[in-house]
């Protein structure tokens, strides 16, 4: 019934959309509102981490794994040059993939917020 | 020894592009050949058919990128020979630089393989971290791709 506000996050792929389908089923109109609310600012753009990823070849890598908090490899890539640049170039294929991982987690921790905030 | 080597690094990642390369041509064909329209009904059956195995396909290999990365680059340097100058994958030394921040850091996760902790922190002092943080990352993706179908019976219940 409010699928269409899923349809305006910047970047959504089928699988994130479905994603989110499933988990805010049993969610109120009210509740959804808040939802969408947290989630939309909690999440990352896939092609925001493309770029963040891109900068690997300047000589800063690893950005984009220190954003989606991912500190241990964001320092790995960082000290090594993205794994002598071939990290980063599995990064450039694998951005989606990234993106989609980090946003699952931000579901579930608006979901949490959701649940605490009682309407 | 090298040439088998370099063959399992090649082989699954090859194996796939021909596959999709076959399904997604396949599909032009059929869609071509069907304008006489005899077969237009049976081809009209399969060809749904064709493309969803096409999509459920990509997606499916798209999830398993990383692991079969980080899996892949462990085991090749855990059976690689450390004394050996191999050819290089590094694009900063086929570009001709001397110096790359990750040069040794193969070497040194090798040595780590061959329990020699000494040689392993001469080559890089990063080795050892670095084979903890990518043993730590494999175990999160094994586990998400596990534990992913629970996670949806949570949710539903909120």
């Amino acid at each position: 019934m409010f699928d269409q506000n899923f349809m305006s996050l910047p970047g959504i792929s089928p699988e994130e959309y479905s994603y989110l389908q499933s988990a805010t089923q049993g969610l109120n109109e009210q509740q959804l509102r808040t939802f969408l609310m947290i989630y939309s600012s909690k999440r990352k753009n896939p092609s925001d981490i493309l770029l963040l990823c891109l900068i690997g070849f300047l000589g800063f890598a690893g950005i984009h794994r220190f954003v989606i908090g991912q500190i241990g490899m964001g320092i790995l890539y960082f000290l090594t040059g993205g794994l002598c640049m071939i990290g980063t170039i599995v990064d450039l294929i694998n951005h989606k993939q990234l993106a989609f991982e980090y946003n699952q987690k931000m579901v579930f921790e608006s979901m949490q917020m959701v649940k605490m905030s009682n309407f | 020894m090298k040439p088998k080597r370099w063959r399992s690094l090649t082989m699954p990642p090859f194996i796939f592009l021909i596959f999709s390369k076959i399904i997604s041509f396949w599909s032009v064909f059929i869609s071509r050949w069907s304008k006489t329209p005899l077969k237009q009904v049976t081809i009209a059956l399969s060809l749904p058919l064709i493309n969803k195995y096409r999509e459920t396909m990509i997606s499916r290999a798209g999830k398993y990128v990383e692991v079969v990365f980080w899996v892949l680059a462990l085991t090749l340097l855990a059976t690689a020979n450390p004394h050996e100058h191999h050819f290089t994958l590094c694009p900063l030394a086929n570009l001709g630089f001397d110096w790359c921040p990750g040069c040794g850091l193969g070497r040194s996760i090798t040595a780590i393989f061959h329990a020699d902790f000494g040689a392993s922190f001469r080559q890089h002092w990063f080795g050892l971290p670095a084979l903890l943080i990518i043993l730590y990352r494999i175990f999160q993706l094994c586990k998400q791709l596990i534990i992913k179908q629970k996670n949806y019976f949570n949710y539903k219940e909120v």
